[in-house]
């Protein structure tokens, strides 16, 4: 077993606000986040980077949180779910996903969303399969046709640039 | 100026018209025991059953709302206390919607009736005239209007109405109804589930637990743990003997300042066990071994067929945890998403002594069920950490301890001889199945005296095709599996094995799958059908006859890599029937069609969400393969050796919701059972011509 590095200190930007943290590197930023700074937001599912409710983004990509450590962040800067309303795309997918109902637990969504999020910021999908190959996240409530539904819901209604 | 109420509301919502009523009183009014009128033009229901996202308090609201004559913007549903005098508090079932339709309905429609009564004395009008909508009681006639906070007091000195003279309102169907109460929660991060709970000055724990049944701690060494910053201490605590009711294996409590600390100190802690030698004997043989060994042949000669069904994880996506606070006194807060409140306050009270009373437990929303959360292991845990701590800790498991100490749908061995006459006719249908038993691991004492698992029995009992001769032999397999009720419990495992024996029947015979079950399903009838003190059913085969038509028709039946299957849920009575068509290669299901009959429904789209979620539940749990054991253990270590199914595998999906005036029933698992079927036999047919 490899021994953990020392705490350090690390100055990261998280939805647009400075946090100076001190934590070992390796800490999974998804802890970080939930544990020492209250952003309970973002989610543990499996912390294995396989189901994606610990989505963050990343200098605008989505990532698995639970596999991403603090030292390895730098200066890129991130946004948790608490953030998503002010990212382009955020507040239509909110919306989408409320009137179209798409959470039925709810658990895995902010990853969904951000993932959504992600999408629609590199793409512009025109269909179901689309979003069906750029979203990884899973659910266990079944919530995937209305995901797909919402996401083409918000792509349609535009983002603020 | 006559006021009707269409102007009083576009002055602007519920104005009082204060016609000789004085000011209304402060003081809330208990309508029931779970209804509180306030005196803001808010009301609050309690609720016994819990929000998991299967739309309960949805439910609830909506019936609440269109029996009181309530605006759905002022009633919220909570999670009631958890007190002995609710008891039973547990959610499952498929019954919060049809329990509230028969219970909850009739009791707020008589107090409905007392608002109306209240208004009518106060105008001195005939009650008939006055009637309650969105917060007020309308004079029809005139249009004067009360609003219910102005009737408060009145309507409580009105006496209740007996049962005979309730006149209920109904629900009118294809309401569009408001998003579910946590919905904006959800999409800005606010929302709180169980692992998002926390204390003044907690710690946070993860567990090793013994890696065998009944394994005991021979030694730790927690020296390395030190490495780790935030890392407490490491608390040796002693289970309970599997299997015995609650059972809360032997572990050692990693505690550490934070969650990460926590699992990084728990991989550095060195700990050897005692495992007994005949929990290491559990292995994939000997479960196929002592399944078919508690699994006779029926005795009637007839074509056969067996199948071996395996047993499935719950993998709600929030793992297990729960946070836990002593409080003054020895007592304690307990924070935690269960669906079985009175099962962990019976627990706490009973087996670990704390007082009557001094337990509080608090429901969040719940980060899915799917029946793992009837579980209370989870909770004892962190109960009985805090305690010895004297500390709040939330115990939290990983995905991993979820799989490795989880409790799970049983497997069995299914074994059915059917004899079919020179016209096509079933002359003979005979059932033998052996299951671990779930009702055995949850109410020990209680096997002998109901002469078997009724809850095997309960779907071998509704078969409902028409057969002059049926034979029924459920049996308790011996094997020491933690097992618990799983979405749909013995229904994906009884009706399961029945219709993919269906299916192949008729295959083998040359058949028409949904022809077949047609022949079998009358067009008229009902059928009662009564065993023991718990097995009361009410089936109607023509209801399925109307599923099975109406989804052969709108998928276009026959269909190649195609196959149907039906099933009746008691919930009270729901009527599905599946169609479902396997990928050319038999790897995964392209399309499916459903139709579903429910009864009345109070919220189309709820319907269809559970609908959605019970295709993803019953393919998920097709396509991992069901767990496996070897030396006593879970084979599959992490989520990704069980992956659920991914969003790109999604399935056309086509749902019928049959428009009923038949009592509302319940939604949650009904569909699961047909739609593992017709997928399990789809991708067996895809798979053998290909």
């Amino acid at each position: 077993m490899s021994k953990l590095s020392k705490p350090q200190s690390f100055a990261l930007t998280i939805n647009g606000v400075r946090h100076t943290v001190v934590s070992e590197p390796e800490r999974p930023l998804l802890w970080l986040l939930r544990d020492q700074l209250g952003l309970i937001g973002t989610k543990f599912g499996c912390g294995q980077g396989v189901c994606g409710a610990c989505s963050v983004l990343l200098g605008g990509e989505a990532v698995r949180s639970c596999s991403l450590a603090v030292g390895a962040i730098g200066d890129r800067t991130i946004t948790t779910i608490e953030g998503l309303s002010a990212t382009a795309h955020g507040p239509a997918l909110q919306q989408a996903w409320i009137e179209l109902r798409v959470s039925q637990c709810g658990y895995c969504q902010a990853g969904m969303l951000i993932a959504a999020a992600a999408l629609l910021r590199r793409s512009c999908p025109q269909g179901a399969t689309d979003v069906k190959e750029g979203i990884t996240n899973l659910c266990r409530c079944g919530s995937y046709p209305r995901v797909v539904r919402a996401v083409l819901q918000a792509s349609r209604t535009g983002g603020t640039s | 100026m006559k006021l009707t109420r269409r102007r009083v509301l576009m002055l602007g919502g519920s104005l009082w018209l204060a016609a000789g009523v004085r000011a209304s009183t402060a003081a809330p009014w208990q309508a029931l025991p779970m209804l509180r009128l306030g005196s803001d033009g808010r009301a609050e229901l309690w609720s016994r059953r819990v929000e998991m996202g299967q739309g309960a308090h949805a439910g609830l609201h909506a019936l609440v709302c269109d029996e009181l004559g309530l605006a759905p913007v002022h009633l919220q549903v909570r999670n009631a206390p958890v007190q002995r005098q609710l008891a039973p508090m547990l959610t499952g079932g498929s019954y919060t919607a049809a329990g509230a339709e028969r219970a909850l309905r009739p009791l707020v429609a008589g107090v409905r009736m007392r608002l109306e009564h209240a208004a009518a004395s106060v105008w001195s009008v005939p009650v008939i005239e006055c009637s309650a909508h969105d917060g007020a009681v309308v004079h029809e006639p005139t249009g004067r209007l009360l609003p219910f906070e102005a009737l408060l007091s009145k309507a409580a000195a009105v006496p209740e109405p007996d049962r005979q003279s309730i006149v209920l309102r109904g629900s009118r169907p294809g309401q569009t109804r408001p998003p579910a109460p946590h919905a904006r929660s959800v999409v800005d991060g606010s929302a709180r589930y169980g692992i998002d709970q926390r204390a003044p000055g907690q710690l946070y724990a993860v567990l090793v637990r013994a890696p065998s049944l009944n394994a005991r701690l021979a030694s730790m060494d927690a020296a390395a743990c030190t490495e780790v910053e935030g890392f407490v201490e490491a608390v040796p605590l002693a289970g309970n003997r599997f299997p015995t009711l609650n059972h809360v294996r032997n572990r050692v409590a990693v505690v550490a300042r934070d969650s990460w600390s926590a699992m990084q100190a728990r991989q550095r802690l060195s700990l050897r066990w005692h495992e007994e030698p005949d929990a290491q004997a559990l292995d994939d043989a000997e479960i196929a071994r002592v399944l078919e060994a508690h699994a006779p042949w029926p005795a009637a000669g007839g074509w056969r067929w067996e199948a071996q069904l395996p047993a499935y994880p719950h993998l709600p996506m929030e793992p297990p945890n729960a946070l836990a606070e002593p409080r003054p006194g020895g007592g304690m807060r307990l924070a935690t998403g269960t669906q079985r409140q009175t099962r962990l306050l019976d627990a706490l009270e009973r087996e670990h002594g704390w007082a009557p009373g001094s337990v509080r437990i608090e429901v969040p929303l719940l980060g899915g069920g799917f029946g793992r959360r009837l579980e209370v292991d989870y909770a004892e845990e962190a109960a009985l950490l805090a305690r010895q701590l004297r500390r709040p800790v939330q115990v939290l498991w990983s995905r991993e301890d979820d799989l490795r100490h989880g409790l799970f749908r049983p497997p069995s061995l299914h074994r059915i001889v059917a004899r079919l006459g020179a016209d096509g006719r079933l002359s003979h249908w005979a059932h033998a199945c052996a299951s671990v038993s779930v009702f055995a691991q949850q109410e020990p004492g209680e096997l002998a005296a109901d002469s078997g698992d009724w809850t095997l029995r309960m779907p071998m009992l509704a078969f409902p095709y028409d057969v002059p001769e049926v034979n029924n032999d459920p049996r308790v397999a011996p094997l020491p599996l933690p097992a618990a009720w799983w979405r749909g419990t013995a229904w994906t495992q009884v009706t399961v094995a029945a219709e993919m024996a269906l299916n192949e029947l008729a295959r083998q015979h040359g058949l028409d799958a949904v022809a077949l079950r047609l022949q079998h399903l009358g067009s008229t009838g009902q059928r009662r059908v009564r065993h023991g003190p718990r097995i009361d059913l009410l089936i109607e085969p023509a209801r399925l006859r109307h599923v099975l038509s109406r989804v052969a028709a709108i998928a276009g039946w026959p269909r190649a890599r195609c196959a149907p299957a039906c099933g009746f849920y008691d919930c009270d009575g729901t009527y599905v029937a599946a169609i479902a068509e396997a990928s050319a290669d038999g790897s995964r299901i392209d399309r499916l069609w459903l139709s579903v009959d429910c009864g009345r429904r109070l919220d189309d789209d709820i319907v269809r969400q559970q609908v959605e979620g019970s295709v993803a539940f019953a393919l998920s749990a097709l396509r991992s393969g069901g767990m496996r054991w070897s030396r006593g253990r879970v084979v599959q270590e992490s989520l990704a050796e069980l992956l659920p199914l991914p969003l790109a595998e999604w399935p056309q999906l086509v749902v019928d919701l049959v428009d009923s005036d038949a009592p509302v029933s319940g939604i949650g698992e009904p569909v699961v059972p047909p739609v593992m079927a017709a997928a399990a036999s789809a991708l067996a047919l895809a798979k053998g011509a290909s």
